[in-house]
């Protein structure tokens, strides 16, 4: 009796763990963290159609179904703290850019005359240079400003 | 005897098991969540139960629905009449769409708090919660608030996982009316990522649900930071039907808010600077055309940012009050008076 009480209360658990990981619906390709040994790697992933979402000195996240293998890459799917976002100053060239700097999808924090303060994936950061907007990294991690930003 | 005193044993290993990895279920930390003098979810909780069990004649306590990880989104219900439907006009106040705004929390909270601890005190509170139902919904996004608390203070979504190694949805841009036009995102790792469909979040629905069914008259969604009293429509440039209406109650907020601390919140229409579509204000407009705010908080720079200093909750709070109260006034001046 006592067994069987203990051998359900052990399926409740790993049951209430996993419905909390369930993803509710699949999103289309998985964001994978790619690692790289060298620039050249980083261009043939470009080469081959990747958008580098974010780019750190070992590895890059993409988002992909076999690319990297076709390439014999090292990948493996991200975890959250793999998806890093700069702390950017953007300057803008009047007023009207501010839409198309928002629509982007960066993480807007304040806009003080013409410069916004943001946190921003590589992906947009590079989309917003291809623009013309100029760029100004003020922190690589912008999560690890936290507490540290006065 | 032997084989029970190790069943017994082994249960305790597995409550304790069980607590241990509900903790790292819900934020991969063991351990209680704190965030100092700002309210977690937790003790949010505690703070609602103990206010309606100590008052329970005019503060009622319910939940409008469920969290993606299964959190409770508590409703604070102020009214003379607390267990009756009255037919008064209603007003709701809402904190915490977005995790990080630990000071959207606080706020409403305190608001209700005073509220209910100045009834039959102050003749001024006592009229207005004679006269009008006021709902508080302190943190619509308690999964969000409670990773903000353990594992990425700067964490702004909700926790849905969306599938492709990436989590949360903005729940500000996932509200039903204009949903996907400008100032939000389709990529699941954008911090402003929409959704994949209105509404189709648990928060936002039961947002949603309740104030359908509620049919307010007035609302005010706290945000940080920015200070700032905005109006729709936020979707676009052009002025709502009510602008004139809108901006005047906007200006009246703002204006209460300086006189309190001399802090300066800025009124406008929410688009005045840049467009962002599916939030709650344009979403309630549409609906109700009812004058709906976004009251972005303290600082007014992102030099704290979303981390206030707790020493300036209190203060927030006090700018804050005469302000609410004077929109649930104004809520109760709009009901037709009856004559027999």
């Amino acid at each position: 009796m006592l067994r069987s009480s203990i051998l359900i209360i052990a399926c409740v658990i790993l049951a209430f763990c996993q419905s909390k990981q369930q993803p509710h619906q699949a999103a289309g390709p998985m964001l994978q963290k790619v690692y790289y040994k060298s620039p050249e790697e980083i261009q043939r992933l470009r080469d081959a159609g990747a958008e580098i979402i974010v780019q750190e000195p070992d590895y890059v996240v993409i988002r992909t179904e076999n690319m990297v293998q076709r390439l014999d890459m090292k990948s493996q799917p991200i975890q959250e703290t793999d998806l890093v976002q700069r702390l950017v100053k953007i300057v803008l060239k009047d007023s009207s850019d501010l839409q198309a700097v928002i629509n982007s999808g960066i993480d807007l924090w304040q806009v003080i005359g013409d410069t916004v303060i943001a946190r921003a994936y590589d992906i947009y950061i590079e989309r917003l240079r291809q623009a013309g907007f100029t760029i100004d990294i003020i922190a690589q991690n912008a999560s690890k400003m936290e507490g540290r930003i006065r | 005897m032997k084989s029970r005193k190790f069943g017994y044993q082994l249960l305790l290993i597995l409550i304790l098991m069980f607590l241990m990895t509900n903790s790292i279920c819900d934020n991969g930390k063991v351990g209680i969540p704190t965030a100092g003098l700002y309210h977690t979810y937790s003790e949010l909780e505690s703070e609602l139960r103990s206010l309606t069990k100590d008052h329970s004649s005019i503060a009622e306590l319910s939940s409008i629905g469920r969290s993606h990880e299964g959190r409770e989104l508590w409703a604070l219900k102020i009214s003379d009449q607390v267990e009756l439907d009255e037919t008064e006009p209603v007003v709701v106040f809402l904190g915490a769409h977005h995790a990080r705004e630990w000071i959207s929390v606080d706020v409403p909270l305190l608001i209700a708090k005073y509220l209910i601890e100045k009834y039959g005190v102050d003749s001024t509170i006592t009229h207005l919660i004679d006269q009008a139902v006021i709902w508080v919904i302190p943190m619509v996004n308690p999964d969000g608030h409670q990773y903000s608390v353990l594992m990425d203070r700067l964490w702004r979504k909700n926790r849905r996982n969306n599938g492709d190694g990436s989590f949360g949805v903005d729940l500000n841009r996932n509200y039903g009316y204009q949903w996907g036009g400008p100032g939000s995102s389709g990529d699941t790792f954008s911090e402003i990522y929409r959704g994949p469909s209105p509404f189709s979040e648990p928060e936002t629905q039961a947002v949603r649900t309740f104030l359908e069914h509620q049919s307010p008259q007035a609302l005010i969604s706290y945000h940080s930071y920015s200070q700032l009293v905005l109006y729709p429509w936020g979707y676009t440039s052009q002025p709502a039907p009510d602008k004139a209406l809108l901006d005047s109650l906007a200006v009246s907020l703002a204006h209460q808010i300086q006189s309190v601390h001399g802090k300066k919140y800025t009124p406008g229409q929410s688009s005045t600077l840049y467009l962002a579509s599916g939030d709650t204000t344009d979403w309630l407009y549409a609906l109700f055309g009812v004058p709906a705010f976004t009251i972005e908080l303290r600082p007014g720079s992102y030099n704290p940012g979303f981390e206030l200093p707790e020493s300036e909750i209190q203060p927030t709070f006090e700018e804050n009050l005469p302000a609410a109260l004077s929109l649930i006034n104004w809520a109760i001046q709009q009901q037709p008076v009856v004559t027999d």
